[in-house]
C-alpha cells in the first residue's frame, strides 16, 4: 500500500493526463490578445487548481493587469508557499501534514481577513486552498465527473489520504454527481476499484461491450503483477484471454494478433490454436504456407499436414498435378504421396514432358518419404546429365534405376527408350554388362506374368525392334571395345564367325590364339542360330561331367578326345549345345581342372543374366591350353586386324546365342522374334562378304 | 448486434438443413422439394447460388461437408431412403460461378427414411455414418479416400428407437463416440438419447449409456467441440434446449478392464427460454457458444460464464419486412 501522500501524486497524475482539455485551453489563451479578458480565463484558472497543477495557475494570475494588487499578491504567496509531498522529499508523511495542516490554516485567516473581498474570482479560489466543501459543488461542472471532483476534494482536503478511505469519498462525490442514476458501466469498475473488489472490477468488465479488450488486459495485468494479494484464478485470466482471442481469431485479419493471445494460454491454448488455424480459410497458396509455418511454430505439425493434404487435394481437383505432389510431401502422407507420384508418372508417361519433374529439384532430401518419388529424383538426376552430355554418368543412373527394381516397371519402355541414343552414341556409352542388364530387363518386361503393360502399349511407346537393335550392336561393340583393355582373366575372348549358314552348322572361333590353333566353339543351330532340337544332338561322344540341373534347364556335359559339348535343354524340345573341340592335345580334358570349372561356372549368379559363363569356358580351357604350353602369349589379342563390320556381325551372334538360353523360354512369337534377328544378322553378314 | 442477410434460396419446398463448410465460406441447403444447392461466399461477400440439382427422389433432410482434406465433398440423405456422396467436379477455374456436383455413390442399405447423416472426426479417416426411422445406425467407410465411389458397410447398429438425428464426437482422445436422438413417441417413458462408444477390443459398438431425464422426441443433437476439456458437452434440442457433460470415469486398472469406463453423465444446464420445440443445435468450432432455433422464430445463442452457468447472450429474430420485400 504505497503512503498517502504518494498515492495523491499518483491520482492528481491520472487527473491532469484524462482531462486533458484544460491544455487546449490554456494555449487558446495564450494566443488570445488579452488573455485575461477572456471568457474563459477564471475556468482555466480554477481547473488548474483543482488539478493542483499550481505553477500553471500562477503564470496565469500572473498575467492579470491587477497581479501588483495586494490579493494578487497574498494569493501568490500562498501558492508559492504551498507544501508539496513527493516521494523523493526528505520530509516525512506525518510532518507533511502538519507543515499542509499550517499553510491550510493560513488560507483561513486569509481569507477570513477578507482580503479576497474585492475580487470574488480569488475569494473562490481561495475557498478551494482551504478546502471548503461548497466552493467544490460550486465547481462541479468544471470537474466534469464525480472521480475529478474526488480528487481534487482530496487534493485540498486530506492530502495524506489513503488508498482505502477513497471509497468513501467516493460515494460523496457519486451523491454530488446526481447518484446512481448518472453512473456508467465504466463508472461502476471504477468504483470497485476503489473499493478494492477486484471481483467486481473484472466481472463488470466482462459485461462492457468492447468485446473483452478492457477484460483482458486488466485482469492480464493483474495477473502478472506478482505482489498484489488477491491473485486472479489462472483458470479465470485463461477463461477471459481465450474469450478475447476468439474475437479477434473471427476477424479476418486480427487473427495473427489473437494466436499470440492464444499462445499465453497455458492449459486451452493448443487445442484453440489447433482449431482455429486449421478453420482459417485458406484463399492463398501464400497463406497456406503462413497457415503452415505458424503451425509448426506452434508445435501443431499434424495442422499443418492437413492444411497440406487439403490444398494438395484441391490442387488435384483443379488438375494442378505437380502442385499436388509438392504439397502432398508437405503433409507427409505417404498414402497420398504415392498415389499422386503414380499420377504423376502417368502424366509424364504420357506427355513426355519433364517440366513437371522441376518442382522435385527444390524438394530437397524429402523425397526419400516415397520411394516413387525417390525415383522420379533420380530420373530428373539422369535427365539433367543427359542434357549435359555426361553420358556415361546418366547411363549409370539409367542402368541402376532398372536393375535395382527403383523404375516401376510400366515405366521401363519409357527408360528404354531413352537409353536408345545412348546405345547408339559414337562411342560406347553403356558397358556389356549393363547392355546386358537392359537386355534382361526388355525379356523380364515382356515375360512378366500378369503383364504389367500390354504388348501394344508397350510398343506404342518404344519401338522394340530399334531397341533390340540398339542392344545388340551396343553389345557387340562393347564386346570388341572392352576385350581390347586387358583386365584380368575375367574378360571376354573374340569370338570369330568362321563359316555359317542358314539352316547349316554355325561355327565360331574363340579369338584365343594359341600356336594359331584356335579354339573353335561350334553351335548346331538348327533351325535358328543357336537352338537345335533335342534329336539331332550328336551324342557320340562320352560324358565326362554328367548332368547337372539347374531352374529347369538340363545341362549335359559330354566329351570326346577332341571335343567337349555342353548341352542345354531349354524345354523338352530344344537343346542348344556347345562344343568345344580340340585338336592340339587328347589330353587336355584330363588336365582341365573339371571339378572347379562346374562349380565356377553353375554357382556363379550370373549365370541367369548373362554369358560370362561361356566366357569362363573358353577362358579357363585357354587357360589350361596356355598352362600346358607355358606361355603367356597366348593371351594376345590380335583384334586390331579385324574388319570393324564383321566383327560386329560376329558379336552379334553370341550375344543372341549365349543369352537365348540363358533366359529364355521359347514362345512362337519370341521364336518369331529371334529368326526374324537371325535374318537381320544373315542379310549383315552377307552383305559384308559382299562388301569385300 | 447482428445484421440480417436474407438469401433467397428458391427452393420449392421447406428447406430442412443448411449447412456451412469447413472455413465457413460456403453453404449448403437442402430441401423438401428433392434439390440441394450450394452458396459460395464471392468476393463481394454475397452469397451466390453455384450448384443447384435434383439429388433424391424424397425430402432432402440433411446435408453435411466432408473435411476438405478428402475434396470438396458433400453427403446427403432423404426420405427416399438412400444416403448419396457427392463430390464437386472442378471443370474450369474462371467459370466459378456454376460447379458441377457428381453423384459418387448412393447407400442403399436402409429400408426406410434416412434422417441424420454425419461424416466422422477426420482422425478416423472417411467414415460417414447415417442413421434410419428404422432404428439402425450405419457406419461406411471409404478406404481409399481417392476413390469416393467405393463404400463398404464397416457397422450396423440398431438402436431399436426410431433415430431422428446423430452426432459424433469430435474428440480425438477419446474412442470413437456416437450420440443418437430419437423422436419416437410410441414409448413415452423411453429414454430418448443413446450413447454408444467403440470398443477397441471387441471391434463393435456397443450401448454404453442412454441420457436420463430425456423422454420428449429428440430434434437434434450435437457434441461440442472439445478443446482440452476433460469432459464433453451434448446439447440436446428437445421441447427445451438441454445441455449434458458426459464425463469418463478414470479407472485406476483401466488395463486390466475389457469393458469401457462407464460415463458420467450430468445435466448442466436446462434453457426454457424458446418456451417451445427447440429444433436445431449447433456449436461454435470452439464449443464455447451454442446455437439453437426454436418454434418461437427466434434463434438464441447461449455461452457459459467462468463459473459454467449458460445464459442467453443473443436472440436473433428475423425481421419479416426484410423478407417480405424479398418475396
Amino acid at each position: 500500500m504505497p503512503p498517502g501522500g504518494h498515492l495523491l501524486i499518483k491520482l492528481i497524475e491520472w487527473i491532469q493526463h484524462h482531462f486533458d482539455s484544460v491544455q487546449n485551453q490554456i494555449s487558446e489563451l495564450y494566443q488570445y490578445e488579452n488573455p485575461t479578458e477572456h471568457q474563459s480565463y477564471w475556468e482555466v484558472v480554477t481547473t488548474c487548481i483543482l488539478q493542483g497543477n499550481i505553477s500553471q495557475a500562477r503564470k496565469l494570475l500572473k498575467l492579470h493587469p491587477n497581479s501588483s494588487q495586494d490579493a494578487f499578491l497574498c494569493l501568490e504567496e500562498l501558492l508559492n508557499k504551498m507544501p508539496f509531498y513527493s516521494s523523493s522529499s526528505t520530509i516525512s508523511l506525518p510532518e507533511f501534514g502538519l507543515r499542509w495542516h499550517h499553510w491550510q490554516s493560513e488560507c483561513e485567516s486569509c481569507l477570513e481577513d477578507g482580503i479576497f473581498l474585492c475580487f470574488r474570482n480569488l475569494q473562490d479560489i481561495c475557498e478551494l486552498l482551504c478546502g471548503k466543501k461548497e466552493a467544490f459543488i460550486k465547481n462541479k461542472g468544471l470537474c466534469q465527473t464525480w472521480y475529478h471532483l474526488l480528487v481534487s476534494l482530496a487534493f485540498y482536503t486530506n492530502p495524506c489520504v489513503k488508498a482505502i478511505e477513497l471509497q468513501y469519498k467516493a460515494k460523496e462525490c457519486i451523491d454530488i454527481f446526481g447518484g446512481d442514476a448518472n453512473m456508467s458501466r465504466y463508472d461502476y469498475i471504477l468504483l470497485a476499484a476503489m473499493e478494492f473488489n477486484l471481483e467486481d472490477v473484472i466481472h463488470r468488465s466482462c459485461e462492457l461491450d468492447d468485446a473483452w479488450w478492457f477484460a483482458t488486459h486488466f485482469t492480464d495485468l493483474v495477473y502478472k503483477k506478482g505482489n498484489v494479494k488477491e491473485r486472479i484464478a489462472s483458470s479465470l485470466h485463461e477463461y477471459i484471454l481465450v474469450n478475447y482471442a476468439g474475437v479477434l481469431m473471427s476477424h479476418c485479419s486480427l487473427w495473427q494478433v489473437g494466436l499470440e493471445y492464444l499462445r499465453f494460454c497455458p492449459t486451452l491454448g493448443k487445442a484453440h490454436l489447433e482449431t482455429y488455424i486449421e478453420r482459417i480459410p485458406i484463399v492463398t497458396e501464400a497463406k497456406a504456407f503462413k497457415l503452415m509455418s505458424i503451425a509448426n511454430r506452434n508445435n501443431l505439425p499434424h495442422v499443418a499436414q492437413s492444411i497440406a493434404k487439403a490444398m494438395g487435394m484441391r490442387a488435384l481437383k483443379h488438375s494442378m498435378l505437380e502442385s499436388a505432389v509438392s504439397w502432398a510431401i508437405r503433409s507427409e502422407d505417404t498414402k497420398l504421396t504415392s498415389y499422386l507420384a503414380d499420377r504423376l508418372l502417368d502424366q509424364y508417361c504420357e506427355k513426355n514432358d519433364i517440366s513437371c519433374l522441376e518442382l522435385l529439384d527444390n524438394m530437397g532430401p524429402c523425397y526419400l518419404l516415397n520411394e516413387k518419388l525417390a525415383f522420379l529424383a533420380k530420373y530428373r538426376e539422369f535427365y539433367q546429365l543427359y542434357k549435359n552430355e555426361k553420358y556415361k554418368e546418366a547411363a549409370l543412373i539409367l542402368v541402376s534405376l532398372i536393375s535395382m527394381k527403383l523404375a516401376p516397371k510400366k515405366f521401363w519402355p519409357t527408360l528404354f527408350l531413352h537409353s536408345i541414343p545412348l546405345l547408339e552414341w559414337v562411342e560406347p556409352v553403356l558397358s556389356n554388362s549393363q547392355t546386358f542388364q537392359l537386355l534382361a530387363a526388355l525379356e523380364e518386361l515382356l515375360a512378366c506374368q500378369p503383364p504389367v503393360l500390354t504388348l501394344a502399349d508397350i510398343e506404342r511407346r518404344l519401338d522394340i525392334n530399334l531397341f533390340r537393335l540398339a542392344l545388340t550392336r551396343n553389345i557387340a561393340r562393347t564386346f570388341i571395345s572392352e576385350a581390347e583393355v586387358p583386365y584380368g582373366s575375367s574378360r571376354c575372348p573374340h569370338w570369330k564367325l568362321v563359316s555359317g549358314h542358314r539352316g547349316e552348322k554355325w561355327e565360331v572361333h574363340a579369338g584365343v590364339a594359341v600356336h594359331a590353333q584356335p579354339v573353335t566353339l561350334t553351335v548346331h543351330a538348327l533351325p535358328t542360330v543357336h537352338v537345335t532340337r533335342a534329336h539331332s544332338i550328336s551324342s557320340a561322344h562320352h560324358s565326362i561331367g554328367g548332368s547337372i540341373h539347374s531352374r529347369g534347364h538340363s545341362i549335359t556335359v559330354q566329351s570326346s578326345g577332341h571335343t567337349i559339348s555342353i548341352h542345354y535343354l531349354i524345354d523338352l524340345t530344344y537343346t542348344v549345345a556347345i562344343t568345344y573341340p580340340f585338336k592340339t592335345n587328347s589330353n587336355l580334358v584330363k588336365s582341365l581342372p573339371s571339378n572347379q570349372i562346374w562349380a565356377r561356372t553353375f554357382d556363379h549368379k550370373k549365370f541367369h543374366c548373362d554369358t560370362s559363363f561361356v566366357y569362363f569356358y573358353i577362358e579357363d580351357i585357354a587357360t589350361a591350353v596356355t598352362e600346358m604350353h607355358g606361355t603367356s602369349e597366348a593371351l594376345h589379342w590380335t583384334l586390331q586386324q579385324h574388319q570393324t563390320k564383321k566383327r560386329i556381325v560376329e558379336a552379334l551372334v553370341f550375344p543372341m546365342v549365349t543369352y537365348g538360353f540363358e533366359s529364355w523360354t521359347l514362345s512362337q512369337k519370341r521364336r518369331k522374334r529371334i529368326e526374324a534377328f537371325e535374318m537381320w544378322t544373315w542379310r549383315k553378314a552377307t552383305q559384308s562378304a559382299m562388301d569385300k | 448486434m447482428f445484421v440480417q442477410l436474407t438469401l433467397n434460396a428458391d427452393h420449392k419446398d421447406l428447406i430442412h438443413d443448411v449447412a456451412y463448410d469447413f472455413y465457413g465460406k460456403r453453404l449448403a441447403t437442402c430441401s423438401s422439394d428433392q434439390t440441394v444447392k450450394v452458396w459460395d461466399m464471392g468476393e463481394d461477400g454475397q452469397w451466390h447460388n453455384t450448384a443447384s440439382w435434383k439429388a433424391h427422389c424424397g425430402s432432402v433432410w440433411k446435408v453435411t461437408w466432408g473435411h476438405p482434406e478428402f475434396g470438396q465433398v458433400l453427403a446427403t440423405c432423404s426420405f427416399d431412403r438412400t444416403a448419396i456422396v457427392w463430390e464437386e467436379l472442378v471443370t474450369d477455374e474462371t467459370n466459378r460461378d456454376k460447379s458441377q456436383w457428381l453423384k459418387r455413390t448412393t447407400l442403399v442399405d436402409s429400408r426406410t427414411s434416412v434422417t441424420d447423416i454425419k461424416f466422422a472426426p477426420k482422425h478416423l479417416g472417411l467414415q460417414l455414418a447415417i442413421c434410419s426411422t428404422d432404428g439402425s445406425i450405419r457406419i461406411y467407410e471409404a478406404p481409399d479416400v481417392m476413390n469416393l465411389s467405393q463404400w463398404s458397410l464397416l457397422h450396423e447398429i440398431s438402436c431399436k428407437i426410431s433415430c431422428s438425428c446423430m452426432s459424433w464426437n469430435p474428440s480425438r482422445v477419446h474412442p470413437p463416440m456416437i450420440a443418437v436422438g430419437s423422436d419416437d413417441t410410441t414409448n413415452a417413458a423411453g429414454p430418448k438419447v443413446l450413447i454408444y462408444e467403440f470398443n477397441e477390443n471387441s471391434r463393435r459398438w456397443v450401448k454404453s449409456e442412454t441420457i436420463p431425464s430425456v423422454f420428449d422426441p429428440v430434434n437434434d443433437i450435437a457434441f461440442a467441440p472439445n478443446l482440452g476439456r476433460s469432459y464433453h458437452l451434448l446439447s440436446v434440442a428437445t421441447k427445451e434446449l438441454r445441455i449434458f457433460s458426459i464425463k469418463q470415469q478414470r479407472d485406476l486398472n483401466a488395463a486390466l478392464q475389457t469393458t469401457l469406463p462407464k460415463l458420467e453423465i450430468k445435466g448442466v444446464a436446462k434453457l426454457e427460454e424458446h418456451s417451445t420445440q427447440v429444433w436445431r443445435v449447433c456449436w461454435n468450432i470452439t464449443g464455447t457458444i451454442l446455437a439453437s432455433s426454436g418454434d418461437d422464430g427466434t434463434v438464441k445463442l447461449w455461452k457459459a460464464n467462468y463459473r459454467g452457468v449458460w445464459k442467453c447472450i443473443s436472440t436473433l429474430k428475423g425481421d419479416p419486412k426484410l423478407d417480405k420485400s424479398l418475396a
